[in-house]
């Protein structure tokens, strides 16, 4: 019985993330009509589908050990890159006019060089994950500003701005039209493929391993420097998908696109019960960490928040996130003594014995 | 046991979090979800009893509290109601904040955009959800929205080239010289009329050299385009497009390189710049800075005028709106590409009328 209860709390524990997401909505739900209407839920996670896509980037790097502060501007320069090429000169483009396809392989292009570039100082040159890409956000962020001399490039065509600020389908309501977000969906097909990668492939298991220990993870014949290199590359990938969503959402790229999401990342992911020591969390929890915040953000706003409040419950969630961790891995340091112990040679098979 | 009732703390605590989250909105939002519902209901605003308008600042430092604090002075004159949000200078949160309020049902929204071309998508969101939309300082550029209230910014750079043209005249016995220009965003309208004001003027003075250096509003590079400019080439004025954001910082720069002297003294480097902010206001009369066209700043709240008459069902007329005794009279109101623009006057400041109370950097 007891065994049963404390196996319920695990669950509970784990899904923690869930159990919030879906008391924030039910608390905001009934307090604001203007916040439960059928169109700002759609729009909940198309809001901060960009966003999400660095949190997916961050949540890999992270559960192999790593960390990406580059992202925000990696974002930042895909968009720039994509909206020069295809936004008229009269807009803020080159005036190539170039079709939304070469567009997003380009941005993709840039995306992956620039993961390429992380995984390579990281791996190759061993050099310190957290200084190379605080070192990537500064060079990044200043070849926006290179390359686009501080202005906006602005106005593409439809099909660019679809994913980031397109309609899957429209439904008439008695008063205007409830529609439903392309970036909702696409937020959530792509949390759920890193979920299959993650948790159902060999890669994915490597990428826990390596996060894990190591040493062991060596040991047991994994090439980690491939296995963070590749992480670094879907990273890579993430920011270009994620500044194609950012770009197409205000059918725009300032020079300052993304500056400033490095923090909501961290928070989004490690509320989502990515772990910052690396190897423990998974995708759908990292989902859930960007709906809460998503959730906060537009709750707190609509029911008429001072935005120094909603500042502050970010931290607070945040701090209670990092508590979190702290007390699971306080809670598997306990399981892996108790489980040495009990396989020892010494005969200890009551685990009362080795509890306080 | 104890690691049962860690668990059941966590979970505490976490309840405990979000009823704290909840607490400050459930005092607001009990007047706000009855006020809003029917707004959102009921599909003629005119109609509504109750009138809600969004307001989404870029951001809260400088003038900008004084423009938000002056449309909802103007507001709540009428009996509305004002919602407000920050968008920190981040263009993707201003769109989010203009669907909150678009979720929210709001009549009109007013908004200082982050950034001019950015702001054209969810002004099309707005009006597709026919809600009335304005913008404040800066007109939207790419898409046309209900009306935009701004200062002159053509004539506020104008005067401010009249005031350097003199001061160059007195000096030298002709308008000869060289001047930096520390520019706006050039991405935003105004930026490009303080600048196309001030040249346009000057163009008829081909003596006088003018070094134009971009600054993004950012008074980090106001101050290093001044130490680079200053420090390398005698400069006889600065003409700045903010002197809100530059005043400060350019006058430490000018006195790290040795250049900052007293009107009148020998060296005095003629500062002139537009917005007429309270630093700007307090360095004339002090005798470091020289001109300020100043903006008709909490009188951008007179938008709620035209929000008024639209939610009547009335559309704007070009030509000009005086009012006896104003300082944004006369005023203009041009239909453009972007929708009809109501230009307020400026008033240029010199040192014989720094001390007006009339003037917003002196409330």
């Amino acid at each position: 019985m007891k065994k049963n209860t404390s196996k319920l709390l695990d669950v509970i524990f784990e899904n923690l993330i869930w159990l919030l997401v879906a008391a924030s909505l039910i608390i905001f739900s009934s307090l604001s009509s203007s916040f439960r209407a059928p169109n700002n839920m759609a729009g909940l996670l198309y809001r901060s589908a960009a966003l999400g896509l660095l949190v997916l980037g961050q949540s890999f790097t992270m559960i192999t050990g790593n960390f990406d502060l580059s992202s925000e501007s990696g974002l930042g320069l895909t968009a720039m890159v994509a909206a020069l090429a295809l936004a008229s000169a009269d807009n803020g483009g080159l005036g190539w006019e170039v079709s939304p396809f070469v567009a997003i392989v380009l941005m993709i292009g840039v995306g992956l060089l620039i993961g390429l570039i992380n995984g390579f100082l990281i791996t190759r040159l061993k050099m310190n994950n957290l200084i190379v890409t605080i070192a990537m956000q500064m060079i990044l962020r200043g070849m926006v500003y290179i390359i686009s001399p501080g202005s906006t490039a602005s106005f593409f065509p439809k099909a660019f701005d679809w994913l980031g600020g397109g309609t899957l389908f429209k439904i008439p309501l008695e008063k205007g039209f409830f529609s439903f977000p392309v970036a909702t969906l696409f937020v959530i097909i792509v949390f759920i493929i890193a979920h299959i990668i993650t948790r159902y492939t060999q890669f994915g298991r490597n990428m826990y391993a390596v996060g894990s220990n190591l040493t062991a993870a060596k040991d047991a014949g994994i090439d980690s420097d491939r296995i963070v290199r590749i992480v670094y590359l879907i990273d890579g990938f993430c920011m270009a998908l994620a500044g194609w969503l950012a770009a197409g959402r205000i059918d725009s790229a300032t020079p300052r696109t993304g500056a400033g999401l490095t923090f909501p990342v961290q928070a989004a992911a490690v509320i989502g019960g990515i772990s910052m020591a690396g190897g423990r969390g998974n995708m759908i929890g990292a989902l859930g960490g960007l709906m809460l915040w998503s959730i906060l953000d537009n709750g707190l706003s609509i029911i008429r928040v001072s935005p120094f409040w909603i500042e502050t419950s970010r931290g607070l969630i945040l701090l209670f996130a990092v508590f979190l961790d702290a007390v699971k891995v306080r809670q598997m340091h306990q399981r892996s003594l108790i489980d040495i112990l009990m396989q020892s040679t010494i005969g200890l098979k009551d685990k009362t014995i080795v509890k306080k | 046991m104890k690691k049962s009732l860690t668990i059941l703390s966590v979970i505490a605590i976490a309840a405990m979090l979000l009823v704290a989250c909840a607490a400050p909105a459930a005092e607001e939002a009990a007047p706000a979800a009855e006020e809003a519902a029917p707004v959102a209901e009921e599909a003629a605003p005119a109609e509504a009893e109750a009138v809600l308008v969004g307001y989404g600042a870029p951001e809260l430092s400088g003038a900008q509290g004084q423009i938000m604090q002056g449309l909802i002075d103007h507001a709540e004159a009428k009996g509305w109601e004002v919602v407000t949000t920050n968008a920190d200078f981040d263009a993707e949160a201003q769109a989010n904040q203009m669907d909150d309020f678009i979720s929210q049902g709001v009549n009109a929204i007013v908004t200082v955009p982050v950034d001019s071309q950015a702001i054209c998508a969810s002004v099309a969101k707005a009006q597709a959800a026919g809600i009335a939309f304005y913008t404040i300082d800066r007109a939207p550029i790419g898409c046309a929205v209900d009306m935009t209230v701004q200062s002159d910014n053509y004539l506020a750079g104008k005067q401010s080239a009249e005031a350097v043209v003199a001061f160059l005249t007195e000096k030298y016995g002709e308008a000869k010289g060289t001047v930096l220009e520390l520019q706006g965003d050039l991405g935003q309208n105004v930026a490009q009329l303080r600048g196309g004001g001030f040249n346009d003027y000057m163009a008829d003075y081909p003596n006088v050299t003018i070094i134009s250096k971009p600054t993004e509003w950012d008074a980090a590079k106001f101050s290093s385009a001044t130490l680079d400019v200053a420090g390398t080439t005698d400069i006889d004025a600065i003409y700045m497009h903010s002197d809100s954001v530059g005043t400060t910082v350019v006058l430490a720069a000018l006195e790290q390189l040795g250049k900052k002297f007293q009107r009148g003294e020998e060296g005095h480097v003629f500062l002139a710049g537009v917005d007429g902010s309270p630093d700007a206001l307090q360095a004339i009369r002090d005798g470091w800075s020289d001109q300020a066209s100043s903006q008709p700043i909490p009188d951008f709240g007179i938008i709620a005028d035209w929000i008024e008459k639209k939610l009547a069902g009335e559309e704007p007329t070009e030509g000009e709106v005086v009012q006896e005794g104003a300082l944004w009279s006369p005023a203009t109101i041009v239909l453009t590409d972007n929708g009809y623009q109501l230009n307020l006057a400026t008033t240029s400041v010199s040192p014989d009328n720094a001390d007006s109370t009339a003037l917003w950097g002196n409330n």
